[in-house]
């Protein structure tokens, strides 16, 4: 069994314009240990699916329908004390911004030991020896002294290492991790994906990553997921996310980046931008940016499906892309190609 | 990318000296006891522009990039140096020399025509009140350029030429999405007609699909304007993307400057090394090593001695009276600088450096003095054996002088011996080839140590 598993979950927010349909139908798994990416672009609905697994929804945001099992105990039935136990406790969150995510009125280490004293029924002593512990092993330098330091006396980077800190003080099976690195510099970005990595293998924590940034993912990730307009389009192993996308939109992602070395004078691009959640376009939601879309395209409603056999994926299908192509619905086919090295691997032809 | 601007004539833009501090308090008591600190946001910084060339500036938050692109065209008042501008005079074709630090008021007013900024935060440097129309006509309004239906028109096909739709004109900002603002502040500088635009972080706060299109769309408007560019940016591929010539900050002042092949190639300045190897590649069978740079970066206010990049340079230079390896100096020099930041011997060594399971902090002045020195030389990756007999010697006095409780003496006992050139000199830059220019002791030819092989150098 899975240690996570998100069947069809919804998520709406009732706003004065309009029903949004922030998480539609949404299903992914997530293996004990494993590093799981969740990829897309501003509004795909990365965070809402974040913030959905601990049920931290806030009005006017609703979870209309679905299942998160943890273990195979249903989140949204439990009741608000024991989704309270979980918090923190079997599934931990880091946010983007750790500023916001440490109390500035708290010492750091007070704050982790807090933590640790209400989870795992510690003594004041035990807490605070174990919060310095675990301030020492993501890398904060003097550590004792910096455990009653305040926020404010902490880098970005630091905070963000005392978020870790906090995340895992009471060994949580899974790690939500919400743009952990998007904030910081780029040799301090290196340096906590790198502890973070150890970290997860030490602990044997689980890690939902979220991101915009396919390096993070591409340095991180066993598995990823590729999210568009609240659905996911594209599940996939890392390698061959990036080796062979199925889905335009990934190939649109994958190409839309500058990559060091390549010496192309215009990027591609993905014209447009992501739709408005309220009236998104009818059949595949992509398809008013797509270079491949076709009549068909506007039509239907291309669902999750295994792109070798045509068949429709599962949660525990190995990989799975939403379009027609693959149930044979498309007259023209695909045809992209996708370099990843210049040198290594040949370009994979995507038309099947 | 690299069929390249011409860089033979004047520049457009020459900054010499450039230098901006911030006083970090204005209290009066401060002021009057002199007491105020400086943040040396930028100092001492010489760059040119180039007429049609795209300089891309990088380096990490609080290198002082920001603070750059600002004081270069008086946005905020440098505090020293000179910013001089060379307006081309179209009928005499002779460039006019302007000195934008001297100018007054009105004259700098009149400078704006030529040179224009884009702001990073699409959504706070567009008026909200303000319709798009009138944000993109502000500039022709002040500066006198077009009225009445001429300016109507002028900003319809400003709007077309950012891809924008004319019709929008009325609407207000907060009716368009991150990446479409971004089009209408580009339009807003475009108004001008200007020859050179600082644009500072454009596309850091964009989705990776729309930073695509704005890349594309300033690439193409300079093409097509014949613009300069001076792009900010913290992103090192975005930066190798668009740029002809890259100029690399840290803590203010300029590691490297060069044209984007040289900056992308050896030889490199250590600083720019480890920058370039802490990029995520999106590519997951991509094994490159990184270079993980210790601590963090060191305050403005104070910054170091030196080198500004010498408490963290993986190459710092080693005295050369002494025999040490390179890792093993980055020992010693890690050691000392822990030592200089430190109360107490009892919190020099923490579990995180070893790898013992022991909770806490391990107490040096409860130790042995050989358990001791194992301890310090195993956290700080010095070996047992430096291969120095001076070296070694110091090593060991300090550890003894620890266990005494005695930090200040240790410190001083390892500086008499392991004082690097790169604490005492300030690199100036070098000229590796013409448009090369590397800040660094280790391409010095006056400076002490060997230098490191530079190819066709002349």
């Amino acid at each position: 069994m899975a240690l996570l598993e998100v069947r069809d979950l919804t998520v709406t927010f009732y706003t004065a314009e309009g029903v949004v349909t922030a998480v539609d139908d949404l299903s992914y798994s997530i293996e004990a240990g494993e590093k799981f990416g969740v990829v897309g672009e501003s509004g795909a609905g990365k965070s809402v699916t974040a913030l959905s697994l601990l049920r931290l929804i806030e009005s006017p945001g609703r979870i209309e329908s679905g299942e998160i099992l943890l273990d195979g105990d249903d989140l949204l039935e439990m009741t608000e004390t024991e989704i309270q136990e979980v918090r923190g406790n079997r599934v931990a969150m880091i946010f983007q911004d750790a500023q916001t995510a440490l109390n500035p009125v708290y010492t750091v280490g007070d704050q982790i030991s807090e933590a640790i004293r209400h989870h795992l029924d510690h003594t004041d002593e035990e807490a605070r020896e174990r919060a310095i512990e675990l301030l020492d092993r993501v890398g904060i330098p003097d550590a004792e002294a910096r455990y009653s330091d305040y926020p404010h006396e902490f880098s970005g980077g630091m905070q963000q290492r005392a978020v870790i800190a906090m995340a895992l003080s009471c060994d949580p099976d899974l790690l939500v991790a919400d743009e952990p690195t998007t904030a910081l510099d780029v040799t301090t970005e290196a340096k906590i994906l790198a502890e973070l990595e150890d970290l997860a293998e030490e602990f044997d924590t689980a890690v939902q990553l979220i991101t915009h940034d396919l390096g993070v993912v591409a340095d991180l990730c066993d598995r990823v997921m590729v999210m568009y307009a609240g659905k996911s389009v594209e599940r996939a192993s890392a390698e061959d996310l990036f080796y062979d996308p199925k889905h335009p939109y990934t190939v649109g992602l994958m190409s839309s980046i500058p990559r060091i070395g390549d010496d192309r004078d215009r990027l591609q691009t993905i014209p447009g931008s992501m739709p408005d959640l309220i009236s998104t376009p009818t059949g595949c939601s992509f398809h008013p940016r797509c270079p491949y879309a076709e009549e068909a395209c506007r039509r239907t409603e291309p669902a999750l499906t295994e792109p070798e056999t045509g068949k429709p994926a599962t949660v525990g299908s190995e990989r799975s892309a939403r379009c027609l192509e693959y149930t044979g619905e498309l007259n023209g086919g695909l045809d992209y190609d996708v370099t990843v090295r210049d040198d290594a691997a040949a370009p994979t032809e995507g038309s099947q | 990318m690299s069929t390249g601007p011409d860089r033979s004539g004047d520049p457009l833009l020459r900054t010499e000296g450039l230098q901006k501090y911030y006083e970090t308090s204005s209290g009066f008591i401060e002021s009057f006891l002199n007491r105020a600190d400086q943040v040396k946001a930028v100092d001492g910084v010489d760059l040119e522009v180039y007429p049609g060339e795209t300089l891309g500036v990088v380096g990490e938050s609080g290198c002082g990039k920001t603070t750059l692109g600002r004081s270069m065209l008086r946005l905020i008042e440098p505090t020293g140096g000179s910013v001089t501008y060379h307006k081309r005079n179209e009928e005499t074709g002779e460039n006019e020399t302007i000195e934008i630090t001297d100018l007054s008021g009105s004259e700098l007013r009149d400078l704006r025509t030529d040179v224009q900024y884009i702001f990073q935060d699409p959504f706070s440097s567009l008026n909200p009140r303000l319709t798009v129309g009138d944000i993109v006509g502000e500039p022709l309004d002040i500066h006198g350029i077009l009225e009445g239906e001429e300016r109507e028109r002028r900003i319809y096909e400003l709007l077309e030429t950012v891809g924008l739709n004319p019709s929008h004109a009325n609407r207000y900002p907060h009716e368009f999405s991150g990446g479409q603002r971004q089009r209408i502040g580009i339009a807003r500088a475009l108004a001008v007609d200007p020859e050179l635009i600082v644009c500072d972080e454009p596309v850091s706060a964009l989705d990776v699909s729309v930073q695509a299109q704005i890349l594309n769309l300033l690439e193409d408007l300079q093409e097509e304007f014949d613009l300069a560019y001076v792009f900010i940016a913290h992103d090192l591929s975005v930066v190798e993307h668009i740029s002809d010539r890259i100029a690399v900050m840290y803590l203010g002042e300029l590691a490297e400057v060069g044209t984007t092949e040289e900056i992308f190639a050896e030889p490199y300045h250590p600083y720019t090394e480890a920058l370039l190897s802490a990029i995520p590649e999106p590519d997951p069978l991509w094994e490159g090593n990184q270079i993980f740079l210790r601590g963090e970066v060191p305050s403005p206010m104070n910054p170091p001695s030196g080198c500004r990049f010498h408490t963290r340079c993986p190459r710092v230079i080693p005295p050369t009276d002494l025999d040490v390896d390179q890792p093993a100096f980055r020992g010693v020099m890690d050691l000392r600088l822990r030592l200089s930041g430190l109360e107490a011997a009892d919190g020099l060594v923490t579990t995180a450096d070893t790898d013992t399971d022991a909770g806490g902090v391990e107490d040096v002045t409860a130790m042995d003095v050989e358990s001791a020195e194992a301890l310090v030389r195993n956290t700080f990756d010095i070996p047992e054996w430096i291969g120095d007999g001076e070296a070694d010697d110091a090593v060991s006095d300090a550890v003894r002088l620890l266990v005494d409780g005695e930090v200040d003496a240790a410190n001083d006992r390892l500086e008499a011996v392991f004082e690097s050139p790169c604490e005492t000199r300030h690199p100036s830059s070098n000229h590796i080839r013409n448009t090369h220019e590397i800040a660094c002791l280790r391409y010095d030819a006056d400076a002490p140590g060997d230098r490191p092989a530079v190819g066709d150098a002349k």
